[in-house]
């Protein structure tokens, strides 16, 4: 793997006298793909959203492409490289945050409109290609109430998509759907690490994970307790805390669905 | 039966004035509330403050004693005002710290997760308020935006103690000359009554419209 494209180093984030990050280090090469799992609780969404500050870091440095940024307090300055930094670096969220008030269409011309300042015609020639990308191109004038779960994560997919970003920050993008829904979101992220996404996913979809990720990391109390290939994690881990979590993650996937993530359509 | 059918039409002809004193003030208030709103939300300093009183100050003294302020108060300050601006910037600063607070309840229930979706694509604070946040609350608002509505236009009967003849006034001016008051007195009512019911009507209609896809 070549240079970095993202990286974060000695990451520290309190909540009161909790340490949710203790001084968390790592690198994302271009074009690769990393799987974070972990115990609930363990810090990886606030890894996530400290990389791109919507958390404010209490210690530690980001970097994304030629853009850096150290803890707070922030002058002006750094508060536009925050906002070029954001921009360049796509964030999916669990519960997908789209614009209840816009369009599929309108919701991924957004960014580009108001952000990149691109013209209307131009953001929705984009917009339009992306969710035909996303296989959405029926649905660009629907709002997201009308949408189901797994189309409306697709259509945030886009939307991060719209900015032409460096790499892409996925927290537990599939974990608040139904279970048939799964499919075909992992099924458009798969699609762009194969065209060479950088993308950081957290994620206990372990035959996803297996198939996908160039890299598993496995977090607990706000370190990374060990990392390697899919491999190598799942298959041999070295450490008791990752063979535990694994059993648990085990045990509750044949609890609710038989069998691994839904065929793709 | 004569008298009412005559008096009938000076009477409409008088509440064009109240509603026009009400669109006008309702027009004011929307965008002073929208703005006292956005300053507490937005935490802008001193400004913060000054709404925090302005909102205070109007919430805590009648309608009738601010109308009155303004009307005879601010000429002492070499202010001078006609009745009708006065009768309008009395019940538009009124208005507009109660829709304040509408605003204000509006704003703060849009979900965290529509800011950090704003600002994750690097959207500016206040650009995320505008495109985001803004569209939002307003939608929210929009039952307690018509409420408010419908106060105001029984409101701009206060109005006529300052010789703005809107249509309790005219009322008035009909019965010094017939003596009638149970029935002019009940044709404005009918009439504030039909007004109120018909926004409302529209109020619906415009919520129906609106919350299809929130
Ligand atoms: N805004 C906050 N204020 C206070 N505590 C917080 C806040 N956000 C997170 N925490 C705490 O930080 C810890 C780590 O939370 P985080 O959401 O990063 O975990 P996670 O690994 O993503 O867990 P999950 O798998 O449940 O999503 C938790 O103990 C949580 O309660
Ligand atoms: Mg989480």
């Amino acid at each position: 793997m070549s240079e970095p494209m993202l990286t974060a180093e000695g990451l520290v984030k309190r909540f009161g006298s909790q340490v949710v990050l203790d001084g968390i280090s790592l690198a994302v090469a271009r074009g690769e793909v990393v799987v974070v799992i972990g115990p609930s609780g363990s810090g990886k969404s606030t890894l996530l959203r400290c990389l791109t500050f919507l958390e404010e870091p209490d210690a530690g440095h980001v970097a994304v492409g030629r853009r850096s940024v150290s803890a707070g307090p922030h002058t002006r300055e750094e508060t536009g490289v925050i906002r070029q930094l954001r921009q360049s670096t796509g964030f999916v969220f669990q519960s997908f945050n789209l614009f209840p008030h816009m369009t599929a269409l309108q919701n991924v011309m957004e960014g580009p409109i108001t952000v990149l300042g691109l013209s209307a015609a131009a953001a929705r020639e984009r917009g339009m290609a992306l969710l035909v990308k996303v296989g959405l191109r029926e649905k660009a004038a629907v709002y997201p109430a009308f949408l189901s779960g797994g189309q409306q994560q697709r259509v945030a997919i886009a939307r991060a998509l719209a900015m032409e970003p460096q790499a892409i920050l996925f927290d537990e993008p599939t974990s608040a759907l139904d279970p048939e829904l799964v499919g075909e979101v992992l099924q458009v992220m798969k699609a762009l690490a194969q065209e060479g996404m950088t993308m950081l996913i957290v994620s206990h979809e372990m035959g996803f994970a297996r198939e996908v990720a160039d890299r598993v990391i496995m977090m607990d109390g706000g370190v990374i307790v060990e990392e390697g290939t899919p491999e190598q994690i799942f298959a041999h881990p070295r450490e008791e805390r990752t063979r535990r979590f694994l059993n648990t993650i085990l045990t509750r996937s044949m609890e609710s669905a038989q069998g691994g993530s839904p065929p793709c359509e | 039966m004569e008298l009412a059918l005559s008096s009938l039409h000076l009477l409409i002809a008088a509440s064009a004035v109240t509603i026009g004193l009400a669109v006008a003030a309702m027009a004011i208030g929307l965008v002073i509330g929208l703005l006292a709103a956005i300053t507490r939300v937005g935490k802008v300093p001193v400004l913060e403050q000054f709404v925090r009183g302005y909102v205070s100050l109007i919430r805590g003294t009648p309608l009738l004693v601010q109308l009155f302020m303004i009307y005879y108060g601010l000429p002492q300050l070499g202010l001078p005002l006609e009745p009708i601006p006065s009768g309008i910037i009395a019940l538009s600063l009124n208005v507009g710290a109660y829709l304040s607070e509408s605003f204000r309840a509006a704003i703060l229930s849009v979900p965290k997760g529509q800011y950090e979706a704003g600002l994750s694509l690097g959207m500016s604070y206040w650009t995320v308020m505008r495109r985001i946040i803004i569209p939002q609350s307003i939608r929210t608002a929009l039952p307690t935006i018509g409420n408010s509505f419908i106060s105001l236009l029984k409101d701009t009967s206060l109005v006529s103690v300052i010789t703005v003849t809107e249509l309790l006034r005219a009322t008035t001016l009909v019965i010094a000359r017939t003596f009638q008051p149970l029935t002019l007195y009940a044709e404005a009512a009918l009439i504030y009554w039909l007004l109120s019911s018909g926004f409302s009507l529209l109020q619906e209609r415009i919520e129906r419209r609106v919350s299809r896809h929130v």
